[in-house]
């Protein structure tokens, strides 16, 4: 029986609310005319988006780069036609785009110890020495072991699904006592830019993480979010609270990173943030309809394998970035109640 | 010793159930906490061939939970196992007719079977091509195959 048309509009909705992948759910309203009609004036594939990240409900609009001058214009028809368009698209690249290494790039760390050989950029390397040299970031070293570290990095693309991070943090094989610089806990946020701030260096936290341990141990220590969790805008902060290690020399706690990985589904190719605010809302413009997974093998071919692509020099751009950060040090903005914030960062 | 149900299918044929299994239902549960099941539920709306596979499922998924429950202590692979075990019993629940499944499915929707309602869906239609979907659910085709290349070509990704 061909339900849509024979069956009650709440029937028809709760048996096509159970498609999960988009797919099904785009076969479906190419069936008939009237199943495509059901499908657009249900919102069925943003009802899906919202149902898998409810973090999409930030969306405030859609664009598309062909028509976005009379986006205001658009029937409602029309406007729902698009919308269903790209939440199917939104939906199928949250779920299906491969799963891979999302850290485009290294921006600043809260503190650095000595710059260039300590810096930021040398976590981008999974290597813990280059030609002999050991590769880490060293934060400055303090008295108290409750000052925290950040550092920050921008991900491959405005939207990227995270599934797990991963630190490893540094041992220092030329102290005798080998010790190793990790932190007591991690934990991360994900956000933006601030595009309505005068200050370059702010950005808008849209998601935090809980706090996950951390073993004082040399390896690649992975930390599976309880869920996939979208990063809107493609910047992620990390932050380290509790130090642990004391430097003998001079009596400092520091805190010292080998590599940071950030696992996920990278859209870069599909969508772009536009003009994110600070209650969280954004616009999704679409840049392309293929299909996000064939569009990722692409890129890989072109690229080559991340892994033997060489360091880029930067320390001049580094070095000028380490004193714009420390002459005005990074603005943050909290813009969502951080329940668990202060209370717990207490002395050890 | 269980309180019973009586549930009668379209037909008038009675079916006796634990109270476990009729509260699978959510739209039983509503009417057994509301005190109105005495004498029997009578269900119009479904006969007794889709009845009879309902409380098949209802029943499995009461052991189930029970099993589950019971274990829930040791966390070791049996669990893991039971929950293949029980995906597998789905699988082979399901393969059954169309138009039962069919029955299954709005049947699943009345008595608000969560579980079941999603099972029948995605048998019916996940993973199907079009051309299956018109023919499980008898829909004519009304697209000229001009328009339906546009609707194709819209997301074409779903249809590789």
């Amino acid at each position: 029986m061909d339900f849509i048309n024979n069956l009650d509009t709440d029937t028809s909705l709760a048996i096509l609310s159970c498609l999960d992948d988009p797919s099904d759910l785009v076969r479906a309203s190419a069936v008939s005319r009237s199943w495509r009609g059901f499908v657009i004036k249900q919102s069925l594939s943003k009802s899906l988006c919202l149902k898998l990240f409810h973090q999409l409900a930030r969306v405030d609009r859609t664009l598309e780069t062909s028509n976005e001058e009379s986006s205001g214009s658009i029937s409602s028809v029309y406007a729902l036609e698009r919308e269903h368009r790209v939440y199917a698209l939104l939906a199928k690249g949250c779920t299906s785009s491969p799963i891979k290494s999302c850290v485009d790039d290294a921006i600043t760390a809260s503190s650095t110890d000595r710059l260039p050989e300590e810096s930021i950029l040398n976590t981008l390397d999974e290597r813990e020495r280059i030609g002999g040299t050991p590769s880490y970031w060293s934060s400055s070293g303090h008295h108290k072991t409750s000052v925290p570290e950040t550092l920050l990095y921008k991900l491959k693309g405005d939207l990227c699904v995270i599934t797990e991070l991963s630190i490893q943090p540094f041992q220092d094989f030329f102290d005798p006592g080998r010790p190793i610089y990790s932190s007591h806990n991690v934990r991360f946020r994900f956000g933006h830019l601030d595009n309505k701030s005068h200050d370059k260096n702010s950005y808008v936290w849209t998601y935090t993480s809980q706090q996950f341990p951390m073993a004082q141990e040399n390896r690649l220590q992975n930390f599976k979010l309880p869920e996939p969790v979208i990063c809107i805008g493609g910047f992620v902060l990390i932050e380290f609270l509790g130090r642990v290690q004391r430097c003998d020399i001079d009596d400092l706690y520091y805190i010292c990173v080998t590599h940071v990985k950030a696992m996920g589904r990278s859209l870069a190719k599909s969508f772009r943030v536009v003009d994110p605010d600070e209650s969280g809302k954004f616009g999704l413009k679409v840049l392309s309809y293929s299909d996000p997974q064939e569009m990722n093998e692409k890129e890989e071919e072109e690229a080559g394998p991340s892994v033997f692509r060489p360091m880029r020099n930067r320390n001049l751009e580094q070095l000028v970035n380490f004193l714009h950060s420390h002459s005005t040090d990074v603005q943050y903005v909290w813009p969502e109640s951080d329940e668990d914030d202060e209370s717990d960062e207490e002395e050890v | 010793m269980s309180k019973k149900i009586i549930f009668e299918s379209s037909e008038g044929e009675s079916f006796e159930v634990d109270e476990a299994v009729a509260l699978e239902c959510q739209t039983i549960k509503n009417m057994i906490e509301d005190d109105c099941t005495d004498g029997g539920i009578p269900l119009a709306n479904v006969n007794s061939a889709t009845l009879t596979k309902v409380i098949d499922y209802c029943k499995k998924h009461v052991e189930a939970a029970a099993a589950a429950e019971a274990n829930a202590g040791d966390k070791d692979i049996y669990g893991a196992n039971k929950d293949i075990e029980l995906k597998t019993w789905d699988e082979e629940f399901v393969k059954v007719d169309q138009p039962l499944l069919f029955d299954l499915m709005l049947a699943a929707n009345f008595l608000i079977i969560p579980g079941l309602l999603d099972l029948t869906c995605k048998t019916m239609m996940r993973g199907k091509t079009v051309l299956q979907i018109r023919e499980i659910f008898h829909i004519k085709k009304d697209y000229t195959d001009a328009e339906e290349a546009e609707v194709r070509k819209e997301n074409a990704w779903a249809f590789e």
